[in-house]
């Protein structure tokens, strides 16, 4: 059973892989920033073609590994680890062949770089998908409800943990605490992705100087749907919680739930990559107007990048930036804060383990 | 408005902002009381230095073309004489570029009413909302 799983995560990770590089921003291939009136170089297409054609290999070994492998626990937890390291060489190997053309083609000579920011759209309001929030905190009092009502019928002994097969193969004894381990699971969960959902429209901005007034309407719509995203996923997360919490306190039969649990989550992350990919990040897919054309190009920082993949730079005041190569942030890692937030999800991760080992 | 921030341009690039408020206001696309970020908000969206935003603010703060909120905001608040002896010695210095060059007072200042004409301060601007 667990081998489906790593399977279904597998093709799930192998797809977005081979969609990624038509959802990056078109400047951006493989983290190269290249000018606009190069995009058409054939090596481009070219390292896209082999960076697919080597998605395939890898991805069918994992495939085989999952089926072979899929009932050791640790194997399992491996397959997607091992997977997505290939997957960084496919990708790292596309964006030196590019790094090595833009340099030895010099395609950035003659170029006007700049940088451009809307004063309008940063103080713009920003509305708060609150309906979203309720939704998702919703679940959680039905969940936390649910829980209160079965308490008292709930024996002495709880099954915790279920094996591969759906059979319990850990208990705990009752307390509110191991009892509602999920709806406190749920709690720390919404907060963190409404907090989320708070900072996504206040980032900032990334605008092509090329034509600011398009790339504006595109940064609006990205910044407000990946708040909306973040509170739908959240919702389903904690849907998966309330069925998981379901079979704990033996509403649900224990023998069905695993995968019929993770049902919610696998459909938020279907969903997310949908979405994602439909938008580009930055909101670059996003069909827009042409706009007035300035002539400008979009600032070479490839320095500041490494690998394309780790942004430092001690001189932008930002926290977080928008990756090069996927969809969503990254930390600036020139900026102490950064490191702060590092640590607070290390800490906020490492959370449930702690407060077991000290209840 | 759009406030660009040009790279391989050679002037300073407190320069250049301090330029595009002067200019922006001159032409209408940003109006007197109207907010502009904070100076770490530009910043982070221009991915320049801090001090670099701080010292255009300063500058158009002490000629007279911003007031500095709490926090680090600033908003369009022109106050002060016109002329300045600074101001005069500048265009003194941009109208002899061009006479020494040989072009005629006339041409000189029909080119002067042409970019006047641009100007209407406090107006509709031909930018969108959204710039």
């Amino acid at each position: 059973m667990v081998a489906i799983v790593d399977i279904v995560l597998v093709l799930v990770l192998a797809y977005a892989q081979w969609r990624m590089p038509d959802a990056v921003h078109p400047t951006l291939p493989f983290g190269v920033r290249v000018p606009e009136d190069r995009l058409s170089e054939p090596v481009i297409a070219g390292t896209k073609r082999s960076y697919r054609i080597a998605i395939v290999p890898v991805a069918a070994l994992a495939v085989v590994a999952s089926i072979l492998l899929g009932n050791d626990a640790t194997a399992a937890g491996l397959i997607p680890v091992g997977f997505i390291a290939l997957m960084f060489l496919d990708y790292y190997a596309a964006h030196r062949a590019l790094q090595k053309a833009k340099e030895q083609q010099r395609w950035y000579e003659g170029k006007r770089e700049a940088s451009v920011a809307s004063t309008t759209a940063r103080l713009a309001p920003k509305r708060y998908p609150t309906g979203l929030l309720l939704a998702a905190i919703a679940v959680v009092a039905a969940t936390a409800a649910l829980g209160i009502l079965r308490y008292p019928h709930l024996p002495p002994v709880l099954a915790t943990h279920f094996g591969a097969n759906g059979q319990p193969n850990g208990w705990e004894t009752k307390t509110p605490f191991s009892a509602f381990s999920l709806v406190w699971m749920q709690i720390g969960l919404t907060a963190l992705f409404a907090v989320m959902a708070y900072f996504i429209p206040r980032t900032r901005q990334e605008l092509s100087p090329g034509d600011p007034r398009a790339s504006v309407e595109r940064h609006l719509r990205f910044q407000t749907a990946m708040a909306n995203v973040i509170l739908v996923l959240a919702s389903l997360m904690n849907i998966t919680m309330l069925l998981a919490s379901l079979t704990i306190w033996g509403v649900l039969p224990s023998g069905v739930t695993p995968l019929v649990a993770l049902l919610p989550v696998l459909v938020g992350v279907l969903y997310t990559l949908w979405v994602t990919l439909r938008l580009g990040q930055g909101g670059s897919r996003i069909p827009v107007p042409a706009g007035e054309q300035t002539g400008y190009v979009s600032r070479d920082d490839d320095g500041y990048w490494l690998a394309g993949s780790l942004y430092v730079n001690r001189k932008d005041p930002a926290i977080f930036v928008q990756r090069r190569f996927g969809i969503g942030w990254t930390l600036n890692f020139g900026h102490p804060v950064s490191w702060l937030v590092l640590v607070g999800i290390v800490v906020l991760a490492a959370l449930p383990a702690l407060l077991k080992a000290h209840p | 408005m759009l406030l660009y921030v040009d790279l391989t341009d050679g002037r300073p690039v407190y320069q250049q902002l301090r330029d595009q408020v002067v200019e922006g206001i001159a032409t209408g696309a940003i109006a007197e009381g109207e907010r502009l970020p904070t100076i770490r908000q530009l910043a982070a969206d221009l991915a320049i230095n801090f001090h670099t935003v701080a010292r255009a603010y300063d500058l158009l703060r002490q000629e007279g073309f911003v007031q500095v909120g709490r926090r680090n905001g600033a908003s369009i608040c022109v106050r002060g004489e016109a002329a300045s002896p600074e101001w005069r010695a500048a265009l003194r210095t941009t109208l002899a570029h061009a006479y020494a060059k040989g072009m005629a007072s006339e041409e000189i200042l029909r080119i002067c009413r042409e970019i006047l004409a641009t100007f209407q301060k406090g107006g509709t601007s031909s930018e969108t909302t959204l710039a």
